[in-house]
């Protein structure tokens, strides 16, 4: 606990879980991930860290946020649509997709 | 102040509810499924149930999971486990048997892991952890990469290497991966192995030296881990916890010293992530 308050990126609060797809995804170190990742959002880095920004940003592309807003994008539905965003594959949403397309 | 982020996991070893709570309370950036008995080999026969709960955690999480464990090569041998005890049979001057011992072991802890990961790749996860690797020396290192080759080349996973120490212990002594020995490797060496096999994260340890004071500790910590970032081509998600990265050796860590080395391996070592 006292690291993620010390030195995390906030997670879905802010842009952390999108940085940390793109170190996982693409091997890209930290500075590469946020550049990419802001360029993908369109902001600043600095304003990857925005809590408020990256709040309503995150509910404009229903990417996902921290409160269960009714309607709002959640789980799998949010990750499909990081995938399209980030320009990645996730292996749980591919699997979703599979189990969709199989004939009944 | 602006501080530059990085990636920080949380792991929860009581299913989904916690992975969901630190993903939504406490904006985790990863989070980490593991089994309460934390190592591959007792994982192997229980994972059908890992995996079901990996699908459920994925059904409602947004952040990346990983499923981790640890290598330890330990429980492969006698009493735990089948193969010849290492530190029975040195004493007694059996030096080949012991290696044999390990090389048995370590071929054994390899299938296993390739196993877990498999069966964790067909659940979806995001990831694969192997945490205190080369807690049993060189030959565990050897299993732990020989595994990542495996698991790099035929599945999705992102493979994420933590480190047991800051060296890796020579109990084998001569055992080598693509031409180099393993027997004595510091941070800046262990991540381009690391590299080599195919894995995406790397996480050096440093131990905490417990007759020393906690700067001295981030200091000393902080050095090894910045020569390592210099090597890295990969991310490096540095180990800071009890007893490693600076942090001091108990189990509920003054949150000072834990902030102090948290900040100071960001902005000095470099690093990608803790």
């Amino acid at each position: 606990m006292a690291h993620v308050l010390a030195s995390g990126m906030g997670g879905i609060r802010t842009a952390g879980d999108l940085v940390a797809r793109m170190q996982l995804h693409r091997k890209m170190r930290l500075p590469q991930a946020k550049a990419y990742v802001a360029e993908k959002l369109r902001v600043g880095i600095d304003d990857l860290s925005d809590v408020v920004l990256m709040r309503e940003l995150r509910e404009d592309l229903d990417i996902g946020v921290v409160t269960a807003m009714p309607g709002a994008a959640r789980g799998l539905a949010a990750k499909a649509r990081i995938e399209r965003l980030l320009g990645i594959e996730i292996a749980s949403v591919r699997m979703l997709r599979a189990k969709l397309e199989a004939e009944l | 102040m602006d501080r530059p982020g990085r990636q920080r996991r949380g792991r929860s070893r009581f299913a989904g509810t916690g992975i969901r709570l630190f993903e939504r309370a406490f904006g985790f950036d990863t989070a980490e499924l593991g089994h309460p008995d934390y190592s591959y080999k007792p994982v192997k026969p229980v994972v059908a149930n890992e995996q079901q709960c990996m699908e459920s955690v994925l059904l409602s999480t947004i952040i990346p999971v990983y499923y981790g464990a640890m290598p330890n090569l330990a429980t492969y041998a006698r009493p735990d486990g089948p193969f010849g005890n290492p530190s029975d049979l040195m004493p007694l001057g059996r030096i080949a048997d012991a290696r044999a011992a390990q090389l048995e072991a370590a071929e054994a802890c390899t299938r296993d892991m390739i196993y877990v990961g498999k069966k964790m790749a067909a659940a979806g996860a995001d990831g694969l952890n192997f945490d205190t690797t080369a807690s049993a020396g060189d030959a565990e290192f050897l299993a732990t990469l020989q595994a990542i080759e495996e698991l790099a080349a035929s599945t999705h996973l992102s493979i994420q290497v933590g480190m047991a120490a800051e060296f890796v212990l020579g109990m084998h002594g001569e055992v080598e991966f693509r031409g180099e020995r393993l027997a004595g490797l510091y941070p800046h060496q262990q991540v381009k192995l690391v590299e080599k096999a195919g894995a995406s994260v790397f996480g050096p340890v440093v131990n905490t030296n417990t007759r020393k004071s906690g700067p001295w500790n981030v200091a000393r910590a902080v050095t090894f881990v910045k020569a390592c970032s210099e090597a890295a081509s990969i991310p490096i998600h540095a180990n800071v916890g009890m007893g490693v990265g600076g942090v001091p050796m108990c189990e509920t860590p003054p949150v000072d010293a834990v902030t102090r080395a948290s900040a100071a391996m960001v902005e000095i070592g470099r690093v990608d992530g803790l």
